[in-house]
Formats: structure tokens, C-alpha cells, sequence
């Protein structure tokens, strides 16, 4: 390793998917590096694989190609029974705590499964998953008394803290944080962020934060990377990020944002077009078609990431160190 | 200005077999000829029912309005049959929903879908009606060759600008846009807030804005009403509310938002959660989850106090029986 | 208006409760259930009678020719009258619910069981799996069930057994259908991904998570298929393939009525109407659950 605190190493990371119209290059070469205690935001629009960049690396989806180095070890290649060892120590927390719960699960069974799944417990060993499952139930913040409850009977910030519970329970290293706020409303999105950024201070996670919200991830990574069609296409420190974008596609996206203060108007960096699948993608850099500054050497060239300040990686041709 | 709508004290509530909701509770609000109103407020806080309310759209049963009045040009909606409202509907005041993806009929061409709004309303021969569908389509910047089309082969900021097409086909005065970009990516709200902004000022038409992003208010509306639990407990200017705000609930969303601007490094979040609507709290609706709350607030309800002579808040602090002072010392 | 929040002191609600919940409030269902539960009863009386009396009560009156009383009208003493041999139509009705009821719910039964199973692998694994197994389905969907149920009773001869699987098998491929797509619309959902991030293994993710959340449109079709059953047993004892004279079942009463139908309507209207009654109180009771089940009808 070259690094101690490195927890997680990606190298490039590829997940492919069959389409009647094609091949569907939902992550394509990602490589990148998580180090043990930060938070790494993923940031991309609908569609750009973000998502699967996060089940692929939890084999949640099986990756077509390339390595997730987990404490120094290629996980791609762990059979059924290490991988469902190891999946203690991986854990997800999903967008959307409506459809996330098993809707005949209380919540203490929900937080529960888990842990009979693993074995950590039996099933008979009632005193001990009880007394784990008030515990989790209070870390998060849930009342003692919701217990026996259904999730259809809890509102969404409830929810969602069971979801937290329930990848905690095991005492994981890394968890994946899929869109875990965006169906929360703010006052309840920002009580879910606080008791996320506790718990990592408290047990010092390792996050790999998905989300659209470039707010959200400014105020919570160390690093942020930025996708577009199934690629990496900046990444950087926040204050770098926020700053001094460097990527065409970044700048578009930060200046989208509408900001809460009527005098601040941004300038907004305008996109030709939509975004397309990357269904049977053609060389060169895929954000050409949108690209207000696309030269021809953007069409047919691959670009990969390169290092234009410490720490500050954009892959764009027009960007020179 | 002149006002070309202006709701008043409109209760709305549902039954339903869990107990009544009260929806809506006594809700005032004004939108001037031009302007943009923008609505903000969470989840359940009533925004929907107040849209649906104003086109006479509340599903009864389970719904029952029971007071208020809806001035539109003076005249009150609440009074009219129902072939009266639907002339108004679609041609004077005209409505866009959150999911582009449910809002267009799947087996109609967009353009069939535009020309059917502009024949039931425009006394306009067929052949006319799809030449003002095409200009539509095209100031919504869709190529009016695509109007043949059905709505699975458009992307989803497509939908929702041929939507906007759709609800501006007749020049309606009134735009009531529920939610318009919720579900759409920054980029592509960013270019839809943007093209609802020109053809507003293009037509003159008054929008009533409803989102729960203060953002997109911030950088769209004129005059701006907080709602919560079903009640209004701000409204004034976009500047009185982001620049001068009273109310706390008000204050807590702002705190609540991670801001691109400033560096914070933990977020205040408002405490708890909105009230049950099936069985609000007695005296203020928000007296639950505020911090400055004394026994006044849990007993009384407050009423709309002036802060000038467009900002009003629903507080005790702007009455003067609750301070600020002794919590915020802490 | 789901999000809100409960109060404390209120008790949980299972989904199932909740069910049962909007179920009692649908009058009509509620009807068909009860009618339904009274002909449950009245069969497995009528089974203990037998059981206890050693068939001597079935023997003196469901059986016994009686041609004094032939194609009796309906009297104080024979409330429905009598058939063409003089035996009392009360009596042969009572005694004659088990057979329709019990081959029917056993049918599906057996028709649930075979046909969920085939139904929760196609719809699990997908793939080639999905394609054999529902390819098959559809070759038996494409013969009408009646002509196929008169086929097996009449290659492998009429008696009760055999009437049993010329009416469930039929049924089969309608339950895999319903399976499969229900499964299919449930092993997407985030909860089930949930279970396989912490290394549930495929059993239990299909049976503690996928079945229970994909169990209700099983149980309407379960009901309204019972319905049909029904209706098919009726049918086939009518043509003579079902159950056998002088076994007092409803179809089988029908037939025989056929003939006497201008001297004495009265025996064929009253199994008829008895036939009517459960087929009715089946859907009234099946399309109350759907209603109950339908989540978009709640609140």
C-alpha cells in the first residue's frame, strides 16, 4: 500500500450492461482512492452511473472488469462465502426509505436482519439482538418505543435513520451513501446529515457519498469527484472544486444551482443539448456534443485525468497544466 | 399593482377514515399582474391542495373546502358552476405539474395533445390551431417537426417544456407551476426556470411558483408566502423573506440548507417534526418545534403582523409578547 | 397524507391489520365472506354428521328413493321440494356443498402451491429459466381450461381424484403468471438489495422477503379462482364427468333437474341458485380483498 490510511482503491472499474440497443457503458474506467475517515462526494446527474459506480463496488452488481482493493485486497475476487464475510464490513444506505424497508419488517426486525443473517447472533439469543437493536435505535435517534412499528406507519427522516441503523449494525468500515437525503425535506434532510457526520466522527467511517445535490457534498466530503456518462471527469477538493472548476461540464453544473439570495445572480454556463446514454460510445471525450468550447481534437481523442494543481485532476483537452 | 389573484381564508381539509386533515387552514395570499409568487413550504405543508384549490380541482370526496373566497380579476371562483370554471381553466389560468413523465398522455402526439388545449378554448379553425401549436413548440425551443411525436421519444426536460407549451397555448394570465423542476436534473432546471421566466415576461403573465427549493425561489420570484402546516407564516418580498426574515420556521429552512456560498461546518436543523394534520397543535402550529416558544404560543393562535406594509409574519415575536432575547443569550 | 406522523400512544398497525381494516368496511365483501365462512360450516357438519351417524343419516335422506314423493313441490315438509326419485332437495343441497367447496379450495390449492412455485423462479431468476417455464405456461393457457378438463377426466376416467387435477391443473399457469410478474415487480425494490448487501442468501431472500410482500394479488386470484373451480366442478358433473350419481353434488342435480325441467322447475333452480349464491359470494369477497389489498386506495 501506498498509503496507510488508504481504505478503498478503485482501479479501473468498468460495469457494462447489455441493452437491445446496445452496450450501455454505465461506469467506464473509474479509478480513484478513499482514504479511511474521509468522505468522498460523488456528484453527476440522473443517468451518469453514479448509482452503479456505488453497487459495483459492493458486488451488488457484479463489475465487468477491474479492481476494488479493499484493506489491500482485490474483493472481485472473493468467492460467496468471503464476500458475504466481508459484506460486514461494506454497507449501503439507500435513497429512498420508502421503497428501502421491507414494508412487513418492523423496525426492530428490520435492524435485526442483519445481524442473524451474519451469524454475529442466533435467532434464539433474543436478550442480546434486543439489547444491540435499543442501541442502534438510540444512536441514530429513534425512540425506544418505535420498535414494534411498521415502516409505512413512520415519516421519511424516520425511515431513513432505520436504513442508517441497519448499516451500522454490524459495525461496518466503508458505507456507500446512495442519495440518502434527496427524498427528505430540508429541515429533515439537514437532521439526517448532522447524525451522519456525528457517527463518522464517533466511529470514524469511510463514505462514499452519492448524491445530485452539489450543496450537500460540498459540506460534507473531503474529496469530490464529478461523473458524466459513466466517467470521471474532475475531481478535487471542495473548495478547489467550488472555486476554480476546471471541467466545461462542472462549471455548467455549479452554475445551475440556484442560489438562496436574490442578489446573487450567477452567470450560467450554458449546455448545448441533453444528456444521452452511453449506449455504444465512440472515442473521444463524451461531453463534446455539449461542450460550448469543443475543438476538434475533442472528438476523437480519449482524455483520462490529469493532475493540473495537488490534488485538482480534470480530464479535458483544453485544460493544459 | 393590480392584484389578478388573491385567495382568501381558504380552509380546505380531507376526510379521510384516519380522522380529518385539515389541509389548508384560513390561507391568504395574493398574486400582483406580472409577478411571480412564489409558494414555499415542505412536504404535507398544503402547497398542492392550496394549486388544486385555486383551479377548483380538490377531489371531493375525500376533500371539503370549507370557507374562503378566490378572486381572480375580482370575480370569485368559488361562486362559479362548472362550465363557467372550465372555460377559465387552461385559457385564463392554466397549471403545470411536478412529474413531466405522468402529466402527457402517452398515446397522443405532443402536437395533438397542444392543438386539443388550444381548439376546446380558442374559437380557432383546426388548421389553425396546429400552426399556433407549432410556434408554441418552438418558443419552448422544441423543432416543430418533432410535434408528430409521442412523449416516450422526449427526454424528461423536454416533456416538461412541452408542458409549459401546452400551459401557455392559450396565453393564460395565471401560470400555477406545482413543483415544475422538482424532478429534473440542475442543468436541465436551470434551462426551464429560465425559459418560464422569459415567456412570463414575454406574455405578462402572473406565475404562482410552488417548490420547496429556496434557490429557485430566490432566483425567480418577486414576492414570496412560507407556508407551514397548512397556514401562512410569512409573506412579503423576495428580499423581506431571504434578507429580512422574521418568523423562526422561516428562519430554521434557511439554517437548514447547506449554502454554496459560505463554509458551515454543521448544519442547524429545525428540531422535530411537522404536526400531525389530522390533529394540529392548539394556540401556534409551530410552537412544537420552536425554540422561542412560551406559553402564549402554546395557548393562542398568533395573527398576520405587519412588519411594513408588504412583509407580514404570523409570530408573538412581531407582536411583542414573546422575546428573542433570553433563548439566543444562551 | 401517508407521512404523517403517529401519536404516541396509538397502537402499531401491520400492514395486514390495516388490510383487514379497510376489508370490514366494504359491506358487500364482507357479505360474500360470511356467506362463504356459513358454507365452510354447513359442509364440515355435515361431515361430522356423517362421521357420527356411520352415513345412516345420509343414507335415510340424501340417498333413499322415495317414489311417493316424486318431483314433490316445495311444502312445509320438504322446504325445496323433492326430485324426480322422491328424495328431499334440502337435504341433497346440504349434503352436496362439500363436494363443490372442498374439490374447488383444494384444487387451487394444489394449483397455488405448483404454480406460485414455477411462477417465483421464472419470475426470481429470469433469464432462460423464465423462458421454458412460461413458454410452457403459455402452450396449457392457450387450451381452453374446460376442454382441457374434459380431456384428462375423460383419458383418465371420472372419479374424484381425477376431477381434482382436471381443475387445478388448468389453473396453474394463471397463478405462475400472477407470480412471476408480482415477484418480478418486488425483487427490484431497494429493500431486497438491502438484504443481499448484508449476505442474505437467495432462500431466504425469496421467501421471508419477496413472497410475503408479493402475497396479495396471489390471494385474490386464490379467491376468484376458487370461484371458477366451483363453477367448473358444476359444469363437469353436469356433462357427467364430475362427481357420480347418486352422490348429491350440485352440478349433478342440475343434470338430472334437466329433464323434469316443464313438470318441476323448482330442481333445477334451487341448485342453481345455490351455485349462483357461492360463485357470487366468492368474487364479492375477492374483490373486496383487492380493494383492501390496493394500496393506492389507502386514504
Amino acid at each position: 500500500m501506498k498509503n496507510k490510511n488508504e481504505i478503498l482503491c478503485i482501479n479501473h472499474l468498468k460495469k457494462y450492461f447489455s441493452t437491445p440497443k446496445g452496450i450501455l457503458h454505465a461506469v467506464d474506467d473509474v479509478s480513484f482512492v478513499i482514504n479511511s475517515n474521509e468522505t468522498l462526494g460523488v456528484v453527476g446527474e440522473s443517468g451518469c452511473g453514479k448509482s452503479t459506480l456505488g453497487r459495483s463496488i459492493l458486488r451488488l452488481n457484479e463489475p465487468t472488469s477491474g479492481e476494488v482493493i479493499f484493506k489491500g485486497e482485490n474483493i472481485l475476487q472473493y468467492n460467496k462465502e468471503k464476500m458475504k464475510k466481508m459484506r460486514s464490513k461494506m454497507q449501503i444506505i439507500f435513497q429512498d426509505p420508502y421503497a428501502s424497508l421491507n414494508p412487513r419488517m418492523t423496525v426492530s426486525q428490520a435492524i435485526s436482519a442483519p445481524l442473524t443473517i451474519q451469524g454475529v447472533y442466533k435467532s434464539s439469543e433474543k436478550e442480546k439482538i434486543e439489547k444491540k437493536v435499543s442501541e442502534m435505535m438510540d444512536l441514530v435517534g429513534l425512540a425506544s418505543r418505535l420498535k414494534n412499528t411498521y415502516p409505512h406507519e413512520l415519516d421519511g427522516g424516520r425511515r431513513q435513520r432505520i436504513g442508517v441503523a441497519r448499516a451500522l449494525v454490524l459495525n461496518p468500515e466503508f458505507i456507500v451513501c446512495d442519495e440518502p437525503v434527496s427524498a427528505l425535506d430540508v429541515s429533515i434532510q439537514a437532521q439526517v446529515l448532522n447524525l451522519m457526520q456525528d457517527l463518522q466522527e464517533q466511529f470514524g467511517f469511510t463514505y462514499l457519498f452519492i448524491t445530485h445535490n452539489l450543496s450537500v457534498v460540498k459540506h460534507l466530503s473531503d474529496n469530490i469527484v464529478v461523473m458524466y456518462l459513466g466517467q470521471l471527469v474532475e475531481k478535487a477538493t471542495p473548495s478547489q472544486l467550488f472555486k476554480n472548476p476546471l471541467h466545461p461540464y462542472t462549471k455548467a453544473l455549479l452554475s445551475a444551482i440556484p442560489v438562496p439570495d436574490p442578489d446573487l445572480k450567477m452567470d450560467r454556463v450554458k449546455l448545448k443539448g441533453e444528456l444521452k446514454s452511453p449506449i455504444n460510445v465512440k472515442p473521444g471525450c463524451r461531453f463534446t456534443k455539449r461542450c460550448v468550447y469543443a475543438q476538434p481534437e475533442c472528438e476523437n481523442k480519449d482524455v483520462s485525468l490529469k493532475e493540473i494543481e495537488p490534488g485538482h485532476f480534470v480530464a479535458c483537452h483544453l485544460v493544459k497544466g | 399593482m393590480t392584484k389578478l389573484l388573491e385567495v382568501k381564508n381558504l380552509t380546505i381539509c380531507y376526510k379521510t377514515d384516519l380522522g380529518v386533515v385539515n389541509a389548508l387552514n384560513d390561507v391568504s395570499i395574493s398574486v400582483e399582474e406580472g409577478k411571480t409568487f412564489g409558494l414555499v413550504g415542505e412536504t404535507g405543508a398544503g402547497k398542492t391542495t392550496l394549486a388544486k384549490g385555486i383551479m377548483r380541482l380538490t377531489p371531493i370526496p375525500p376533500g371539503d373546502v370549507k370557507s374562503g373566497q378566490i378572486l381572480y380579476n375580482g370575480k370569485d371562483l368559488m361562486k362559479l358552476e362548472e362550465a363557467e370554471i372550465r372555460k377559465i381553466r387552461g385559457k385564463h389560468i392554466s397549471m403545470i405539474f411536478q412529474d413531466p413523465m405522468t402529466s402527457l398522455n402517452p398515446v397522443m402526439t405532443v402536437g395533438d395533445q397542444i392543438a386539443e388545449v388550444v381548439i376546446n378554448h380558442e374559437n380557432i379553425s383546426v388548421k389553425d390551431a396546429y400552426v399556433k401549436t407549432n410556434e408554441m413548440l418552438e418558443l419552448v425551443e422544441i423543432p416543430s417537426e418533432r410535434s408528430s411525436e409521442y412523449p416516450h421519444q422526449f427526454s424528461g426536460g423536454m416533456k416538461q417544456r412541452v408542458i409549459i407549451a401546452m400551459a401557455l397555448a392559450c396565453n393564460p394570465k395565471l401560470l400555477i407551476a406545482d413543483e415544475p423542476t422538482t424532478a429534473l436534473d440542475v442543468t436541465i432546471q436551470a434551462q426551464v426556470l429560465e425559459m418560464m421566466k422569459e415567456l412570463k415576461n414575454k406574455f405578462n403573465t402572473s406565475v404562482l411558483l410552488i417548490t420547496h427549493d429556496l434557490g429557485v425561489v430566490a432566483q425567480n420570484c418577486d414576492d414570496v408566502a412560507v407556508i407551514y402546516a397548512g397556514e401562512v407564516v410569512e409573506s412579503g418580498t423576495v428580499r423581506d423573506i431571504f434578507k429580512n426574515m422574521k418568523h423562526p420556521y422561516t428562519e430554521g429552512l434557511f439554517a437548514s440548507i447547506p449554502n454554496i456560498a459560505e463554509d458551515v461546518r454543521r448544519l442547524k436543523p429545525i428540531d422535530g417534526l411537522m404536526p400531525d394534520p389530522t390533529s394540529l397543535p392548539k394556540g401556534c402550529k409551530f410552537h412544537t418545534r420552536c425554540k422561542y416558544a412560551q406559553d402564549v404560543c402554546r395557548n393562542e393562535h398568533p395573527k398576520m403582523t405587519l412588519v411594513n406594509d408588504r412583509h407580514i409574519v404570523r409570530c408573538f415575536i412581531q407582536e411583542n409578547l414573546v422575546s428573542r432575547r433570553d433563548i439566543d443569550e444562551k | 397524507m401517508s407521512n404523517i406522523t403517529k401519536h404516541d400512544s396509538e397502537k402499531s398497525r401491520s400492514l395486514w391489520q390495516d388490510v383487514a381494516r379497510r376489508f370490514v368496511n366494504n359491506k358487500l365483501a364482507v357479505c360474500g365472506l360470511i356467506f362463504f365462512v356459513l358454507l365452510i360450516l354447513i359442509s364440515i357438519s355435515t361431515i361430522m354428521i356423517d362421521i357420527i351417524t356411520d352415513n345412516s343419516i345420509y343414507n335415510e335422506y340424501v340417498v333413499k328413493q322415495n317414489l311417493a314423493e316424486k318431483l314433490a313441490k316445495p311444502s312445509l315438509e320438504h322446504i325445496f321440494g323433492c326430485d324426480e326419485f322422491g328424495r328431499s332437495i334440502f337435504f341433497r343441497m346440504v349434503w352436496g356443498t362439500r363436494y363443490s367447496l372442498f374439490i374447488g379450495i383444494i384444487a387451487i390449492f394444489i394449483a397455488t402451491v405448483i404454480g406460485g412455485f414455477l411462477g417465483g423462479i421464472a419470475g426470481y431468476y429470469g433469464g432462460k429459466i423464465d423462458n421454458v417455464i412460461m413458454r410452457v405456461m403459455d402452450v396449457f393457457l392457450a387450451i381452453p381450461s374446460m376442454v382441457m378438463a374434459i380431456a384428462l377426466v375423460a383419458a383418465l376416467g371420472a372419479s374424484t381424484f381425477n376431477l381434482l387435477l382436471s381443475i387445478a391443473i388448468p389453473q396453474i399457469p394463471r397463478f405462475a403468471r400472477i407470480v412471476r410478474v408480482s415477484v418480478m415487480s418486488v425483487k427490484d425494490m431497494e429493500f431486497i438489495e438491502a438484504a443481499k448487501a448484508v449476505g442474505a442468501k437467495d432462500k431466504l431472500i425469496i421467501f421471508g422477503y419477496i413472497l410475503p410482500n408479493a402475497m396479495a394479488p396471489i390471494i385474490v386470484q386464490a379467491t376468484l379462482g376458487t370461484a371458477n373451480a366451483i363453477l367448473a366442478i358444476a359444469g363437469l358433473s353436469y356433462l357427467g364427468l364430475g362427481v357420480q350419481p347418486p352422490t348429491p353434488e350440485w352440478g349433478s342435480i342440475l343434470t338430472s333437474a334437466r329433464m323434469y325441467i316443464r313438470d318441476a322447475w323448482h330442481i333445477s333452480v334451487i341448485p342453481g341458485i345455490g351455485i349462483m349464491l357461492t360463485v357470487l359470494s366468492l368474487n364479492l369477497f375477492g374483490d373486496g380483498l383487492r380493494d383492501a389489498l390496493d394500496p393506492k386506495l389507502k386514504n
